[in-house]
């Protein structure tokens, strides 16, 4: 993992800045894991669904397909008469949105129709029959309205997925490593700079100490010796200063 | 008069040999066994090709049950149109009145249709070829406008021979008028087209009927029990259909549905009366007892678990087959068309069952032996 890192200039101003930016990426990470799971886990049981009403879907069908074949059988083929006559849908759905994590899922529903205009088909012959492949074709059309709705909220969900996934990892692999590196960096950076400034000034003291020593060796030298100058030797003062400790007169 | 033995086949002896031909065409049942057995729907064509059939199905590239049927259906056509061709007198007639029922399927078809906005040229194709007649295609000319109906009467129906029984079912809803065709449009907009056609098809079923006396002789007699039996059938289909539909309303029921059956038959007039009462299954079974066949064919379907309509239809067939027992009548002819549509039946039910891979004994051998 390559050191990347915020380009940012390392102060303890950019320090703090960052661990806040972390503390919040840490916690979006969390939040944006949740949601994941959540959208996971209503995957799989949408796939599991999807299975189940698949393998019923090709059996309804199957069904129907066979009452249409009776149907013919008893009343003849009737398909056009029906095909023409049709003015208006007789099966409605209306999308609904359900809301799983924050994503929004159409679900398609049934809407209750009005079954008044029930079509007079085989009067004469299997009307009967007619009838019952209407029954089971209506089973067939629920099923597949249960199946259209279910994969349009797997596409949805799959994408939503998609796209946490990809928020996670990036947070996960690029986002947080990255504000720890730079904070590490801000860190070390910091250190080098107070290490620094120690020496400097271990280096200053060093030098006053040297400068004292020598300072302190010369005055030795002038006390104890000609032309040396003795800090502590009272200096010659004048006459005018040497009476500070009269007392005032009072009169 | 048709003459009987004497003078019969004078005039129509050739065409009552060919039909008899035609006759020894339908598929027999070791035909139907084989069907049953075949797999997928190129073993059905292969087997086909052992019968009448051969050469209907030899250009299609393509198979479906649909296809399969509509080819062979249309050898049926053609092969009427070759009798129809070359008959003369009452038999043409005859012939002609078996294609009414087919006519006023596809004319009632066409007007509701057009009515509600259906493409013209689309429309005709889907029409029975039998019930097809040569003005038929002027339809595609059909304007959606007040109009439009009315040139689409006065060119194609007034021409047709079915326009009588249009006008004896305006007549009937006295509506009929001298401007009578925006009532003609909103009859046909707002009453069910299977009401409209069944309404003509008994008038035709009359007629018909009326007809059959007026030939007499072995005709009459076989006639007279083909075409009773199917107004008998069609009182109770309709009785048994309407269950379930707002035609079973009390008020229905003895208004719009009584109106439906035909007047005569075995059932009529007492059952047909007391089928004004009837609501269910029970109360019909009560009126059909006191008629035979009905009574032992609705035991039949009882006992052997099948629908009544489909006990009714292989009595019919049962009928139409002993019509080739007498000679020197045109009872055979239509016998000879009604078994074609059983024999399309059959056919569909072999194909779908084979193309569904429904192969279930007791699925796929619901067809009716027809010889």
């Amino acid at each position: 993992m390559s050191k990347a890192r915020y380009a940012i200039f390392p102060s303890r101003m950019a320090l703090t800045g960052m661990k806040a930016r972390l503390v919040g990426a840490k916690k979006g990470f969390d939040l944006l894991k949740k949601k994941s799971d959540a959208l996971k886990a209503r995957l799989r049981q949408l796939l599991r669904q999807i299975v189940d009403t698949k393998r019923e879907m090709g059996r309804s069908m199957q069904e129907a397909a066979f009452s249409h074949t009776e149907a013919v059988w008893a009343a003849g083929d009737f398909n056009n008469v029906v095909i023409e006559n049709v003015t208006q849908a007789s099966f409605k759905i209306k999308v609904m949105v359900d809301n799983v994590a924050g994503v929004k899922i159409p679900i398609f529903e049934k809407l209750p129709q009005d079954n008044t205009e029930e079509a007079l088909v085989g009067l004469a012959k299997g009307g009967r029959a007619v009838q019952k492949c209407k029954e089971a074709f209506r089973k067939s059309l629920d099923l597949l309205v249960k199946l259209a709705s279910l994969q349009a909220s797997l596409a949805t969900i799959d994408e939503a997925l998609k796209v946490t996934n990809r928020r996670v990892n990036a947070l996960d692999c690029v986002v947080i490593p990255r504000l720890e590196n730079t904070i590490s960096y801000i860190i070390s950076e910091l250190d080098e700079l107070e290490r620094e400034e120690f020496f400097r000034l271990k280096k200053v003291q060093a030098f006053k100490q040297v400068e004292q020593e020598e300072q302190a060796a010369f005055f030795a030298a002038r006390n104890t010796g000609t032309g040396g100058f003795n800090p502590n030797a009272k200096p010659a003062g004048s006459i005018l200063m040497s009476g500070d400790d009269d007392q005032d007169v009072i009169f | 008069e048709l003459g009987g033995l004497t003078s019969f086949n004078l005039e129509h002896g050739y065409l009552e040999a060919l039909v008899r031909g035609f006759r020894s065409g339908f598929l027999r049942e070791y035909e139907y066994r084989q069907l049953t057995q075949c797999e997928v729907l190129d073993d059905v064509k292969v087997t086909l090709g052992d019968t009448d059939y051969s050469s209907v199905l030899a250009n299609a590239n393509k198979l479906t049950p649909e296809i399969i049927v509509d080819k062979c259906w249309e050898k049926l056509v053609e092969e009427f149109d070759h009798l129809r061709s070359q008959a003369v007198g009452p038999l043409n007639t005859f012939l002609n009145m078996i294609t009414y029922e087919y006519m006023i399927d596809n004319v009632s078809f066409l007007i509701t249709s057009l009515i509600k906005g259906g493409d013209p040229n689309v429309l005709l194709s889907k029409c029975d070829p039998l019930g097809k007649f040569p003005r038929m295609k002027s339809v595609s000319t059909f304007e959606n406008t007040e109009d439009g109906l009315f040139e689409l009467y006065s060119t194609v129906l007034v021409d047709t021979p079915i326009a009588t029984y249009f006008e004896e079912y305006f007549l009937q809803e006295g509506k009929q008028d001298a401007s009578g065709f925006d009532e003609m449009q909103r009859v046909f907009s707002d009453v069910e087209i299977e009401i409209i056609s069944n309404m003509l098809k008994k008038y035709w079923l009359e007629d018909f009927y009326r007809y059959c006396q007026t030939l007499g002789g072995i005709t009459w007699e076989i006639m007279e029990e083909l075409l009773s039996f199917e107004a008998d059938r069609r009182a109770i289909s309709i009785t048994i259909n309407s269950f379930n539909t707002e035609l079973n309303e009390p008020v229905e029921r003895e208004s719009k549905r009584h109106s439906l059956y035909a007047s005569f038959g075995r059932l009529y007039p007492e059952g047909i009366n007391a089928f004004k009462k009837v609501g269910d299954m029970q109360s019909l079974q009560a009126v059909l007892d006191k008629y035979e066949p009905f009574r032992s064919l609705y035991q039949q379907a009882q006992r052997e678990g099948k629908e009544f309509e489909d006990v009714l239809q292989a009595y019919e067939v049962d009928l139409c087959r002993r019509a080739f027992e007498q000679q020197s009548h045109f009872a055979c002819f239509y016998a000879f068309v009604k078994l074609k549509v059983q024999e399309r039946k059959n056919m569909y039910w072999i194909t779908e069952c084979i193309h569904q891979k429904q192969k279930e004994a007791a699925k796929i051998n619901r067809w009716i032996k027809i010889f």
